[in-house]
């Protein structure tokens, strides 16, 4: 087997596409006893609608996460039962745009690869398992239903779109669940759970040319091209700009959202990123004038979030004086705009930035999620650091004509 | 792995040497014992020391000097170790390897300066500094209630120790908080620097140049009278306390609260954590196959065990109608431990988990840290290793008489309110 060799922050990344179309991706930390390992899907809780065998398909809202769920489910047992024997932690999660399986171990790498390989390549779902899964994950859904930081953010993503699916919960609804079959899960798996669509991300001190043995014995589907889901056209503009929702809450929750043009560069996301740290992040004059007035407290945080057919600044907190936090937040974007940003203030936060990557490299895990990303947005871990060290105060300034008032929009649980 | 110097009575420094980090990390660690009247001072301070100091101003000119020092990380954490109160303020920086600047000598000064160049003035903090520490953590406080999990969580430890002082929130109660002031912090900080035991832990791939130095300087101006800490009590017995209360949520949340006999230290809680781990730890424990798995009650179900107190927790999310079912279901797999029901399986899938944990705990710096502060008071810290040589010969009678020793102290419950 022949890897790409790359290295970052003194250590090889190894890279090479497995027969079957999987890419994988080995980041040596000899010195560490943790391998961190992720198997991931570019599948998520956006893809409801997508085209198989000639045939435009539309499933329930909250089966990527059902899924997910089920594939711990084993003709032989409980996938959960087998890491057990080797004391491996395991998990999985299902987001917007990516389904990733995980272990975490200290000891038996060669066995836990295999049951991961093996549980997710080989899927079993029958009606009786399915409507035990719907009990289970009908009390998931009841837990965040009562979680206004969960709502509140989730509310925000309904006001700030119109047509893309990123606006249905994650996990879906009681109603949306109970139209789950085995059928409609064996189709959901067999179009997205190709190995062509998926990646395997390894991070510890692991031999490569064993990892490429394993995926060979236990990668079994051939290489075919991954299905498409399909995205109805989304408006550039908000949906709405107003979303509030009732809950026994001590004091109100915000989310500030932003709505910016999907599928941008890496470059313009980077300078996106840390353009709402200069904006928004706790050297600003925004998070200063925040603090200072009592309006939020240190749980504010300020994002840029970015995926397949969506993108958008969130900023959210909780505050007795939502109107307030808005006025002072509109007001500091205005003045960055008619100010401009300091090249010193830029220096700085580019600096804190290139820190906060660097330091992710002390740790396996975030190395893994690092490179989970890079995976499922399919750029290289190496040209994004690059990246950060070429963007300009140009750059990031272009990116202020997000912040305008057909992209605003506010949802608050009070 | 450790090297160990008390340079001042009741201060030590200790040297943890690792090579496979890019960072340092610092900790200043103050420890006293636990005094109800001074929870929420002791608690408000760390908090109030690094978020400015009398070279930066204010937090925003602070958090500008930490991003310029590549992000160097400074924080404060406050908690209880058995009925002693911890208060730790650390800094994590970058290497100058990986900087090719001089990150660590400024890191180690910033860190310096802010523990003992506080912002003051005749004798008290400044009202400002004062006013915007206390809203944060009143707000904490109050934010806890809309994270339902840990509010019912933290409302029955409350109660399970109400009539001691480690039944308060580790920020100490609102009201409290409230009454703070300028000079009142300041006498705090005084008896902090004074009073508590202080333990600086250092991880790294070399200790900063002159650290023991620059700590005896700024000691050496404070009149030292460190205090003698608490030994850990804990009584069980007495009768079951039932709390209800009730709030806007759909799923109802219970927790149940169970007191055993004494606090465990690390090398003697192997027992205890097997038995937590085996009714409410992993994938393979009693709680998780049987009352999510087999009868679907709960989406989560868990025990949880604080062996520097010396009592475990199990929380449950469940429907109202099922309440009553999930208790009994609860308890009933709790009754099995006691009566010796424990699959070799379950025995040896807990045991190899918590090794697998104990295994990791060389690949974080805050967790070798906060390793170091616990366990500081062996002549030789016991390693990982010597946890793991213990847990492995734990047998199965030694869980089910650990078992028997916890008895339920309090039963919580948070429904929804009846519309």
């Amino acid at each position: 087997m022949k890897f790409k060799t790359t290295e970052i922050n003194g250590k090889q990344l190894l890279s090479f596409t497995h027969k079957s179309g999987l890419e994988v991706f080995i980041y040596k930390m000899e010195d560490f006893r943790t391998t961190y390992t992720v198997f991931g899907t570019r599948y998520g809780s956006i893809d409801n609608c997508f085209s198989a065998d000639g045939e435009t398909v539309t499933v329930p809202a909250g089966i990527a996460h059902f899924l997910e769920h089920k594939m711990f489910e084993c003709e032989d047992g409980d996938a959960f039962l087998k890491f057990a024997k080797t004391g491996a932690y395991s998990n999985a999660y299902t987001s917007f745009d990516r389904t990733c399986y995980l272990f975490n171990s200290t000891n038996l790498f060669e066995e836990n690869l295999k049951i991961l390989l093996n549980f997710v390549s080989v899927p079993y779902f029958t009606k009786e398992t399915v409507e035990k899964e719907q009990g289970i994950i009908g009390q998931e859904i009841t837990m965040y239903d009562d979680m206004p930081n969960w709502r509140v953010f989730h509310n925000l993503l309904n006001a700030l779109y119109k047509e893309h699916p990123i606006k249905i919960d994650i996990p879906g609804t009681k109603e949306t669940i109970a139209k789950i079959t085995d059928k409609l899960l064996y189709s959901c798996y067999n179009t997205f759970y190709t190995p062509s669509n998926m990646f395997l991300v390894i991070c510890g001190d692991v031999d490569e040319n064993t990892v490429a043995k394993i995926a060979d014995q236990e990668i079994l589907q051939v290489k075919k091209e991954p299905a498409k889901a399909i995205f109805k056209e989304e408006p550039k503009s908000v949906c709405k700009n107003f979303i509030s929702q009732k809950m026994e809450v001590l004091k109100p929750l915000f989310a500030i959202g932003f709505k910016d043009m999907a599928n941008k560069t890496l470059k313009q996301t980077t300078a996106m990123d840390i353009l709402v740290k200069i904006l928004a992040g706790e050297t600003s004059n925004m998070y200063k004038r925040l603090i200072d007035e009592k309006l939020i407290d240190d749980d504010f945080t300020a994002e840029y979030n970015s995926g397949r057919g969506f993108a958008f600044v969130s900023l959210e907190g909780a505050s007795d004086n939502v109107n307030r936090v808005c006025e002072i937040v509109l007001d500091e974007i205005e003045k960055a705009k008619q100010n401009g940003i300091s090249e010193e203030e830029f220096n700085t936060v580019k600096k804190g930035v290139t820190g906060i990557i660097l330091k992710q490299f002390n740790n396996p895990e975030q190395v893994a999620s690092m490179l989970v990303d890079c995976a499922v947005k399919k750029v290289d871990l190496a040209e994004e650091l690059k990246i950060i060290k070429e963007i300009t105060l140009k750059d990031v300034t272009d990116c202020l004509e997000v912040f305008k008032k057909e992209n605003y929009a506010l949802s608050i649980i009070e | 792995m450790c090297n160990k110097e008390e340079i001042l009575k009741n201060v030590k420094i200790i040297y943890n040497k690792t090579e496979k980090f890019n960072t340092t990390r610092i900790a200043f660690n103050f420890i006293l014992p636990l005094n109800e009247k001074e929870i929420a001072a002791n608690a408000l301070v760390p908090y109030l020391l690094t978020s400015c100091g009398k070279n930066y101003p204010d937090f925003q000119k602070l958090n500008l000097k930490l991003l310029d020092l590549y992000n160097a990380d400074i924080g404060a954490v406050c908690d209880f170790n058995g009925d002693n109160q911890l208060l730790k303020i650390y800094c994590s920086f970058l290497n100058d390897e990986v900087t090719e600047e001089k990150n660590e000598e400024k890191a180690v000064n910033l860190l310096l300066d802010l523990i003992f160049n506080p912002r003051v003035e005749n004798g008290a903090f400044l009202k400002e500094d004062v006013e915007r520490e206390k809203h944060l953590t009143a707000e904490k406080i109050k934010a806890l209630f809309n994270e339902k999990r840990k509010y019912a969580l933290a409302v029955t430890v409350k109660d399970m120790f109400k009539n001691e002082p480690y039944g308060n929130f580790v920020s100490g109660n609102l009201e409290d908080v409230l009454a703070l002031t300028g000079e009142t912090l300041y006498n705090a900080y005084i008896n902090i620097l004074k009073k508590s035991t202080i333990l600086i832990n250092v991880i790294g791939s070399k200790e900063p140049a002159g650290i023991k130095e620059k700590v005896l300087e700024r000691l050496s101006k404070i009149d030292r009278d460190p205090a003698e800490l608490n030994e850990t009590k804990t009584e069980n017995g007495g009768k079951v306390n039932e709390i209800t209360e009730y709030a806007e949520i759909a799923q109802a949340k219970m927790v149940l609260g169970f007191k055993g006999e004494k606090p465990y230290n690390i090398l003697e809680s192997a027992a205890l954590s097997l038995f937590t781990d085996i009714l409410g730890g992993g994938p393979y424990s009693k709680l998780f196959t049987v009352v999510r798995e087999k009868m679907s009650l709960c989406y989560y179900c868990a025990a949880r065990s604080k062996r520097s107190k010396g009592y475990f927790t199990i929380d449950c999310g469940v429907d109202v109608a099922n309440i009553e079912k999930a208790k009994a279901e609860i308890l009933n797999q709790l009754e099995l431990i006691k009566k010796g029901e424990i699959s070799l399986d379950e025995i040896l899938s807990s045991k190899t988990a918590l090794k697998e944990s104990l295994y990791s705990l060389n690949d974080s710096q805050s967790a070798i840290e906060n390793w170091i502060t616990v366990n500081e008071n062996y002549k030789h810290i016991p390693t990982n290793q010597d946890v793991m040589a213990r847990i492995d010969k734990v047998n199965i009678n030694d869980i089910v008489n650990i078992a028997k020793t916890f008895k339920l102290s309090t039963v919580y419950l948070l429904l929804p309110k009846q519309k």
